[in-house]
């Protein structure tokens, strides 16, 4: 009996899947018509194989060739082999301490050096656990080499068998409007990904813009269950098909998942998963991967009638014409959308159109819009303290000005000093102190001349706040409760009132004494308007934090406005807080000194507080969607999916945002009574109808989807290592305090 | 003069623009818009209501299904969670729970004691109610409430100051303690306070479960 039944077994095995394949995918890996990356060379060379001169990759142990549905495997098991051999090596190095802090040096050391050499072999979350092992100029180049990912079932490609016959036809899955000898998009044809160039593949068909395609699929699978039952089936007979309808996204996933068990062999891969357009991951051993960015989306709809694919222009056919053999059968490829005729696209859309209760009053589609220009190369120059000191000291600043920027150069804290000066050496900013050109900001604001950008920027410097103190009836003013006040107009008739006739703002305001107060230097008018001063070293940490903005937009680092703004105010704070350690902190004003004591001594308080301030409508620098630049990345991938919806949700939300600021702004203007009552209840009127327009605008033209922008990805991922440097920089600080141990010596 | 004030700023006040976060507001019309190639989003009738759960890397706990976000980030003090609710009405301080958890690994490590006496400190402009005690899943959390008035959004003009509101919890770990806070204004903060009682109270150590 158990003779029959291993007689069984191993015809079975000799019958299955990978042979019904076809002898493509037996026959031996040409390397040369396939060529591999330097990572999968790597490997096989390590681990006893050869490349021989003829193509074959040669398994000098079991003395036979590698065949092509062997290779992904292979790979694969070649990789995780090395991965785990690394971390039990790193696990055997922390093992000796009590805590990763107190690692030695050496073991320090011997960290980094296994880390780099599996980091081509690391998944997202190994990497992110030994990021602080690495200086961000060396993360800057490892992450230029993008993460493992094992290859899975939805990176295959059903690779010549028609899908309305063979295996899937034989589970039951009839599904027309299969891909037809139509020109694939221009991500499939790359011949091969490499592991360690990270080009940005080319854009992908817009989700949008997409014409319909009709997929009736027969009867669909039950549960998630039963497809991966049926997944797991397709390990030997290769039914992988059998997804139906009825949750396309899990009985993927479910297919995946029961892939994984699968034997060596990758029999699998063979497995027609045309039917599942989704979830395409990208791999280093893929050929011709397109990014994930670029996957289509599953659209699980009644009747599996999907809307999301272009069909490439010339396809004027549903059927399904037999291919020629292809070379690379059984290798992984990127999943080629299927293309179907524009009249029954046209149909289905309609019926789906028809079908659905949101499309009554259905929009226009808009036009979609080209694709961004890639980000401007900035040539970076590194330029010496020496070099910056003589600029400086030879460039059109005035005295005052040079002072300043001598202080910084003395003061500023190392991580931002090569930025700062290549950014002042190369852009030449002009720096003017005038309240009137600083914008909406109090202190310092960033200006370009928009009629000729070529123009170098401004730096405009506030002297000193214009407040106004509300009388109480037997108190003193707090200084804590003065209203601060921009002078610049466009501040104004962004409020849409005019600014308020104070002294202290006036052209040519009369001569009063100056007196000494919280606010520096005071005069004090007539009519309670008052004008401070800032000290000099208060301006120069704010000149600081421009020139650091200005730098890091310049050279790409300013795709998060929030780790840009985390990255520039942690250098100014720190160069505040070497000037406190040797003159301590009566050069601020009574709010920057309440911000600089607070972030000292209580920092999570005061970041609490800054943050919700940074997500409110008053100052935006984070959409609290999306969130630090981590998971900017992920929400901008889940905008993209319904992306015309998306584009509204993102214009009504600034125009709320708007109207939010406006209406806040004007409430208390109006309780301090610096501004006449009906003229700021028009503006807030004028507001909100104004976002009462744009809300039917909206839905009368919606805008068009936003191009999909390759380098959006790379530049949120820079911005995410200005938050790694900015808090590496302030954890020194702290752990400086901690030894010292002052009061309150930062938690 | 002063009536004409009063009764701006009671229009202004009554305007649609109160009802609700003007973030809220905008993606529910964005969800609502008619869109022919993107089916509306279909929102639940109770999904105002729902709790869903939240788990981050070191806790559990649940959140409103609608109009809170969290996120999760390194900085120089350890990993923090904050979740992101409402805006003010003057749109300068959006609600904002924090999640920190703090062990002795940290630099300038306090001990929970010490810590919330560090918080309550008494200081111009700044007032704390008394310490009280609340059981709660992860044991026995002691909070209590600062008021402080200072200036929020402190680099765009005009700057005003806002009277802050803070609930903060501390729930000990042993040696190591969650701080919890939620930061809000003093006129929006018992909107969001079931919230922040039903966060603390739900929140579990990852392991404890």
């Amino acid at each position: 009996m158990k003779a029959l039944a291993a007689a069984l077994f191993f015809a079975f095995c000799l019958g299955g899947p990978a042979r019904a394949a076809g002898d493509a995918a037996l026959s031996a890996y040409d390397a040369k018509a396939v060529p591999l990356d330097d990572l999968s060379l790597d490997l096989l060379a390590s681990n006893g194989y050869e490349v021989r001169d003829d193509g074959k990759v040669w398994d000098k142990i079991g003395d036979s060739a590698v065949t092509i549905d062997a290779m992904p495997e292979l790979l694969t098991r070649l990789a995780g082999a090395r991965r785990l051999k690394a971390l039990l090596q790193l696990n055997a190095i922390f093992n000796r301490y009590d805590t990763e802090r107190h690692l030695s040096d050496d073991d320090r050391e011997a960290v980094r050096g296994l880390v780099r050499n599996a980091w081509s072999v690391f998944g997202p979350a190994p990497r992110q656990d030994f990021r602080s092992y690495f200086t961000p100029q060396e993360l800057e180049a490892l992450d230029k080499i993008p993460p493992y990912q094992a290859p899975g079932l939805t990176d295959m490609k059903d690779p010549d068998t028609s899908i309305t016959a063979g295996p899937a036809a034989a589970a039951g899955a009839s599904i027309t409007a299969a891909p037809a000898a139509a020109p694939a998009p221009a991500a499939s044809t790359a011949p091969v990904v490499s592991i360690t160039a990270a080009a940005p593949a080319p854009a992908a068909p817009d989700v949008s813009t997409a014409a319909a395609v009709s997929i009736t699929a027969a009867p669909p699978a039950a549960s998630t269950a039963t497809a991966a039952a049926a997944a797991g089936a397709a390990g030997a007979a290769g039914v992988a098909g059998a997804a139906g309808a009825a949750g396309v996204a899990s009985a993927a996933d479910a297919a995946a998942g029961a892939a994984a068990g699968v034997g060596p062999g990758g029999t699998a891969a063979l497995a027609p998963l045309s039917a599942v357009p989704s979830l395409h991951r990208a791999s280093p051993f893929i050929a011709s991967a397109p990014p994930p960015t670029s996957a289509p989306r599953a659209v699980p709809v009644a009747d599996v009638k999907f809307i999301p694919f272009t069909a490439p222009s010339g396809s004027t056919s549903t059927a399904v014409s037999p291919k020629a053999p292809d070379p690379t059968a059984g290798q992984f490829k990127a999943w080629t959308p299927p293309v179907i005729s524009t009249a029954a696209a046209a149909a289905t859309a309609a019926a789906v159109a028809k079908s659905s209760a949101a499309a009554v009053a259905a929009a226009p589609k808009p036009a979609a819009p080209a694709a961004p220009p890639p980000p401007k190369i900035v040539a970076v120059r590194a330029v010496s303290a020496d070099e910056f000191a003589k600029f400086v000291e030879d460039g059109p600043y005035t005295r005052e000005t040079k002072d300043m920027f001598k202080l910084i150069g003395q003061r500023a804290p190392e991580f931002c000093l090569p930025l700062l000066r290549r950014t002042v050496a190369t852009t030449v900013p002009q720096i003017i102190v005038d309240g009137r050109r600083t914008g909406l900001a109090l202190r310092a604001g960033i200006m370009r001349d928009a009629s000729n950008p070529e123009l170098p920027p401004i730096i405009a410097l506030s002297p000193g706040p214009v407040f106004y103190e509300r009388s109480k009836l037997f108190f003193k003013p707090s200084p804590r409760e003065a209203l601060l006040l921009p002078e610049a107009p466009e501040a104004w008739s962004e409020l849409g009132v005019a600014a308020p006739t104070l002294l202290a703002m006036s052209g040519q305001p009369p001569a009063v004494p100056e007196t000494s107060g919280p606010w520096g230097a005071t005069r004090a008018y007539a009519d309670g308007s008052r004008r401070g001063t800032y000290s000099a070293q208060e301006q120069a940490g704010e000149m600081l934090e421009q020139l650091l903005l200005l730098g890091l937009r310049r050279e790409g680092f300013g795709a998060s406005e929030y780790a840009a703004r985390r990255w520039a105010r942690t250098a100014k704070l720190l160069f505040w807080a070497k000037i406190n350690d040797d003159f301590g902190d009566a050069f601020l004003d009574p709010d920057r000194r309440d911000e600089f004591e607070s972030w000292l001594d209580h920092p999570d308080e005061v970041d609490d507080v800054l943050y919700a301030t940074w997500a409110s409508a008053r100052e935006p620098v984070m959409d609290p969607r999306a969130g630090p630049p981590a998971d900017e990345r992920a929400f901008e991938e889940t905008q993209r999916k319904s992306c015309v919806r998306s584009a509204i949700q993102t214009a009504l939300i600034e125009t709320s945002r708007r109207r939010a600021r406006r209406v806040g702004i004007l409430e208390e203007l109006i309780d301090a009574g610096l501004v006449d009552a009906e003229a700021a209840k028009a503006a807030a009127a004028a507001a909100a109808d104004a976002e009462l327009r744009e809300r039917r605008a909206f839905a009368a033209r919606p805008p068009a989807c936003p191009a999909f922008d390759p380098y959006r990805a790379e530049a949120l991922r820079k911005s995410g290592v200005l938050l790694v440097e900015a808090a590496r920089a302030e954890g020194v600080l702290r752990s400086r305090r901690a030894e010292a141990g002052g009061a309150h010596a930062s938690r | 003069m002063r009536r004409a004030s009063l009764l701006a700023a009671v229009l202004i006040a009554a305007s649609s623009a109160r009802a609700e976060d003007w973030l809220a507001s905008a993606q529910a019309a964005s969800n609502d818009a008619a869109v022919a190639s993107e089916p509306a989003v279909p929102m639940p009738a109770n999904a105002a209501q729902a709790w869903v759960p939240y788990d981050s890397g070191e806790f559990h706990s649940e959140l409103p299904a609608v109009g809170w976000y969290a996120h999760e980030e390194e900085d120089a003090l350890g990993t923090v969670t904050r979740i992101y609710g409402p805006d003010s009405s003057s749109g300068s301080v959006r609600t904002t729970i924090s999640v920190r958890l703090y062990d002795r690994s940290m630099p300038g490590f306090l001990s929970a004691k010490l810590a919330v006496e560090a918080m309550r400190r008494e200081d111009s402009g700044r007032d704390v109610t008394p310490v009280h005690a609340m059981r709660v899943a992860a044991g026995l959390a002691r909070l209590f409430e600062i008021n402080e008035t200072k200036r929020a959004a402190r680099d765009e003009g005009p700057s005003i100051p806002e009277h802050i509101h803070q609930y903060v919890a501390i729930i000990p770990r042993g040696e190591s303690y969650y701080l919890i806070r939620m930061v809000s204004t003093r006129e929006s903060y018992l909107d969001s306070r079931d919230v922040f009682a039903r966060f603390v109270k739900r929140l579990t150590p990852i392991g404890a479960r």
